[in-house]
């Protein structure tokens, strides 16, 4: 009885004293009976009754922030995205309010530092005129001599400092793809510590995210002029809407896990957000998907299987 | 060992290597405790790194000792100089440089195996191992890239606090020093890393066409493209796309015919908002490979919606809609459908039009039957088809379109003016706010909605609307247009007033100081498509908006106030915002219009019809103020002009109800009852599917 699992769960850590979370913690993610019926859940009942606490819980989870505890969240926040985007594109936006506040919830406490700043990260990009540890700068004999050169001759890295991401209160078709987005980065900075079962979701969502709704549409070769024609009815499953960032994060963590634990699922989702990203003319995610397709086919660089 | 001669070390270098490759050549000894294997494994592993720190002593004393001696007389071992110089260190040194770190990995013990590398790529270059250098600094970032993720990097360590490096350790030479640049993050690294290998990759290029290096070069560029690609992967992370453009660039060099790397130039270029380049190099891509349809349709792209040279697009599209794969095919008919639709907006004649119409929306419909699921094709469908004012058919397609994507911006806001033009105000206000509950910073939206309430009889509202896009444009562009002051401030008065816009007097408000008018250059350009801006948006590509338009945007919010002011009778503040707007953009023919029909409500019509003739002058074919100056004319019996200059509007507009009614009212003054009865009638029928906002506020594009 897989709900008795959820069940028990949801009464067990209510009830559990502060002195024993962190021993709760370290066994809660070997739990495989526990894990599955979640997976299970989230994935084809996403109207069933018990949701809400389920992603309440998983919240709590997170907002404890022992490690463990959150990467029992974030485990399953693939799965979390793909029933709400699928929901979403159904215009079923009543049956999946959990979801979405639990998916929220993660995205307004990843925006801030723990003492409630909003984060801002820093990068400082190189450049080839300062010394780093692992070369010497050039002269500029060596560089062609273009404008774009010269300018970097300052030599100084361009440090670039990442505006704060604003607060969200309520997710609307404006702001959606970019909270799950910023979520999804997330999920790809911890990436590591993360399940290969949490990993393969993250492939089926990115497959199923840019393939439902086009059927067999690339499938058929016939020329368009006799078309497909069979059918005047629009398919069932609407096509889900997807972003550049959303795709590009995506194929961060499709590139990540192809390489570690999914090679074939990985190079399955790879395929498919290529395809997407050309079918909408995305330039940004076109680049990356083909660089990494390239990488694959004229690889001095090793296969996924090489590990 | 110590004070050995360069030729020495490389022997012994050789040695460790080969007792290294020998020893994993063995069997690892059977039947022994997973310890003694592991044992096993170190042993191997501590061979190769021994061998590769004493080759690249090796290599550093031979750079030294190059630069210190005359090279003739070292006569003994030129021989072995030449032929290092050639083949770099000998394939057995190479390999074992390789090993170590490769090995570490397939242990399963990653953070040694990057550390390996590290003390490789640390140690001081010299000549000879520059492609090596680009393989390790290649492999090092591809581990990082697939296989550690911001949890688990661990910036590489400070090395100044190793033992001091005395001249007798066999220790290869590090960089060191701690004004050196030392990554932090993992993507700092692997950027660091790649743009190492990329100039050395672009230095060792094989520009060479003959065909006895042909597999030579065939594998550095293949070893540049593995550099660019993961490159590539970094940048568009970071969203760094003109870098990434320039880098690309450089390596066209050796990439003559091909295609990925010119399709991923123009990629780039187009990321980078050159698009006229990336307009260039895509017909270069095309000449490569004249089979790929994305190659057109990418360019038709381009030309529709962000160059606006329609026939071009036009012509990609065709090309793009003809090739065969079915997705691309109903894209590039989508495409062709928008060319068409924009070139009917262009031209003058009446039946080159209908007949771009036709077009338009046939190719919607062949992308339609080829992909059912498109929304694009249906919503493009139903705008047509509202611009031809078949609003029932309208409806039904964009309600469709609705189901394939429920929260499709351009349909829900398509959708609430077609249910104006079926004059459901109230269900298109509803409509309205449904849709602003989705996309609450949408301007078009909130235009749309103003005009709505105004309509349906509540000022107040209308106001309240005015007074939100007044704060959101404060919220959006405040911060970007610091640079550069126009008007007279009266928004930032007026936004930071808690009043309701139906209490504030303006003009109390406007300040009297009319020399504190700011003029900057830019305000004195032509507008060129000032009605687009606020359409043309889209939210999810908002930021991308330049300060002249910004501008256009906060003129364009105080013409819509200034209009409702004047429905209200409140003339004063209607001037107020003309004067606002006026001093914002002085060019422009939408402020020249309204100022004229602020001087006909005061009835001063000469100088509403000098307002009127400049709008024209800026903008010949703005309906609104021909229509204004007709009607003013023919208050003033000149029936002849004013005849003339409504034909013209109806003959640029012919769905505007307006024009059709003012020129039948002037046809029926000179007595042609006849016509002017056919005007009439033309204008009561358009009138009843008309729109409260012309249909033409939604944007043709590809999103």
């Amino acid at each position: 009885m897989p709900q008795g699992d959820i069940r028990e769960w949801l009464s067990r850590y209510k009830a559990l004293p502060e002195t024993e979370i962190s021993n709760y913690a370290k066994t809660i993610r070997g739990n495989e009976d526990l894990t599955s019926a979640l997976y299970d859940l989230l994935e084809n009942d996403r109207e069933h009754e018990i949701i809400d606490p389920v992603c309440h819980q998983l919240f709590e989870f997170y907002r404890s922030r022992v490690e463990n505890l959150q990467y029992f969240t974030m485990d399953l926040v693939p799965t979390l995205i793909w029933s709400y985007l699928a929901a979403i594109s159904r215009n079923q936006k009543k049956a999946i309010g959990g979801i979405e506040a639990c998916l929220l919830g993660i995205y307004n406490l990843e925006i801030v530092t723990p003492n409630g700043k909003p984060k801002v990260e820093t990068f400082s990009f190189p450049t080839l005129c300062k010394a780093s540890i692992y070369h010497e700068p050039f002269g500029l004999a060596a560089l062609t001599l273009t404008e774009a050169a010269l300018q970097s001759e300052h030599g100084e890295p361009m440090v670039v400092t990442s505006s704060a991401m604003p607060q969200v209160e309520h997710i609307n078709s404006q702001n959606r793809h970019s909270v799950l987005t910023y979520v999804l980065s997330c999920y790809s900075n911890v990436i590591c510590a993360l399940s290969p079962r949490s990993h393969m979701t993250a492939c089926y969502l990115a497959t199923r995210a840019c393939r439902t709704g086009f059927g067999d549409l690339d499938r058929v070769p016939s020329s368009h002029s006799t078309g497909p024609g069979h059918s005047d009815h629009i398919l069932a499953d609407p096509r889900i809407k997807v972003t550049p960032g959303f795709l590009v994060e995506l194929l961060n963590i499709v590139y990540y896990v192809m390489f570690t634990t999914q090679p074939q699922l990985g190079a399955a989702a790879l395929d498919a957000i290529h395809n997407r990203a050309a079918y909408e003319l995305f330039s940004d995610v076109m680049m990356v998907s083909n660089a990494i397709k390239n990488s694959l086919l004229v690889n001095p660089s090793g296969k996924p299987m090489d590990g | 060992v110590q004070n050995v001669s360069t030729r020495m070390l490389k022997i012994i270098a050789e040695a460790f290597a080969i007792k290294g490759m020998c020893l994993e050549k063995l069997p690892p000894p059977t039947a022994t405790t997973p310890l003694k294997q592991q044992e096993h494994n170190e042993r191997i592993v501590g061979y190769y790194e021994k061998a590769g720190d004493l080759a690249i002593v090796h290599l550093q004393e031979m750079d030294k000792g190059l630069t210190q001696a005359v090279p003739s007389s070292s006569g003994s071992y030129s021989g072995s100089w030449s032929s290092t110089s050639q083949n770099g260190i000998g394939t057995i040194l190479e390999t074992a440089l390789q090993k170590s770190p490769i090995l570490y990995i397939s242990q399963g013990k990653l953070n040694r195996g990057i550390g390996a590398f590290r003390e490789l790529l640390t140690a001081v270059e010299s000549r000879s191992t520059q492609s090596m250098r680009m393989t390790l600094a290649r492999q090092l970032a591809e581990v990082l890239l697939r296989g550690v993720c911001d949890k688990t990097y661990m910036p590489p360590e400070n090395v100044t606090g190793r033992k001091k490096l005395g001249e007798n350790t066999l220790e290869p030479r590090r960089y060191v020093g701690s004004s050196r640049f030392r990554p932090q993050q993992r993507d700092e690294e692997c950027l660091l890393l790649l743009i190492i290998a990329e100039s050395l990759a672009s230095k060792a290029a094989v520009l060479e066409r003959s065909p006895e290096v042909q597999e030579t070069k065939e594998h550095s560029f293949h070893n540049a493209c593995a550099v660019y690609d993961l490159l590539t992967i970094v940048l568009v992370k970071k969203m760094q796309y003109l870098q990434l453009s320039q880098s690309l660039e450089r390596a066209l060099k050796f990439s003559f015919d091909e295609f990925h790397v010119w399709y991923q130039f123009a990629l780039s270029l187009i990321c980078a908002e050159k698009y006229p380049r990336a307009l260039l190099v895509l017909e270069e891509c095309a000449k490569i490979d004249p089979k790929n349809p994305l190659v057109p349709l990418m360019s038709a792209r381009l030309c529709l919606d962000y160059m606006h040279t329609v026939d071009e697009g036009i012509e990609h599209a065709k090309q793009a809609a003809n090739m065969g794969v079915q997705s691309y095919a109903a894209r590039g008919h989508v495409a062709l459908g928008i060319g068409y639709a924009l070139k009917g907006n262009e031209v003058k004649l009446q039946t080159t039009r209908q007949e771009l119409q036709r077009k338009a929306l046939a190719a919607f419909n062949k992308a339609h039957l080829i992909d059912k699921n498109d929304h694009l094709a249906l919503f493009h469908m139903a705008l047509q088809e509202a611009i031809l004012r078949q609003i029932p058919e309208a409806l039904k397609h964009v309600q469709q379109a609705l189901q394939l994507q429920t929260d499709h911006l351009h349909s829900l806001h398509l959708l609430a003016l077609l249910l104006s033009a079926q004059k459901r105000d109230e269900e298109a206000l509803d409509m309205i706010n449904a849709a602003l509950q989705e996309y609450p910073e949408d301007f078009s939206l909130l235009f749309t909605k103003s005009k709505l309430e105004e309509v349906c009889g509540s000022v107040e509202k209308a106001l309240s609307t005015c007074k939100r896009l007044m704060l959101l444009w404060r919220d959006m562009f405040e911060s970007t247009t610091e640079s550069e002051q126009r008007g007279t401030g009266l928004l930032d008065r007026l936004t930071t007033d808690r009043r309701s816009l139906a209490q504030i007097q303006l003009s109390e408000l406007s300040d009297r100081d009319s020399g504190s008018v700011h003029e900057s250059m830019a305000a004195s350009r032509v507008e060129q498509a000032l009605s687009e801006v606020a359409s043309s948006m889209n939210s999810s590509l908002m930021p991308k908006i330049g300060l002249h338009q910004s501008w256009t945007l906060q003129a364009q919010i105080w013409v819509h106030l200034g209009e409702l002011y004047l429905g209200m009778d409140r003339v004063a503040e209607a001037n107020a915002c003309v004067t606002e707007a006026a001093s914002i953009l002085p060019m422009s023919h939408q402020v020249a219009y309204m100022k004229g029909k602020v001087y006909v409500h005061k009835k001063q019509y000469k100088e509403a019809k000098m307002c009127f003739e400049s709008a024209i002058s800026i903008s010949p074919t703005h309906i609104k103020s021909l229509i204004g100056l007709g009607k003013l004319l023919a208050g003033q019996r000149h029936y002849t002009m004013a005849e003339k200059m409504l034909k013209d509007a109806v003959s640029i507009d012919p769905t505007s109800h307006q024009a059709w009614q003012e020129l039948g009212k002037v046809l029926e003054a000179v007595g042609q009852f006849e016509t002017a009865s056919e005007c009439l009638m033309t204008a009561v029928n358009l009138e009843s599917a008309s729109p409260v906002v012309p249909f033409s506020v939604i944007p043709r594009t590809f999103h």
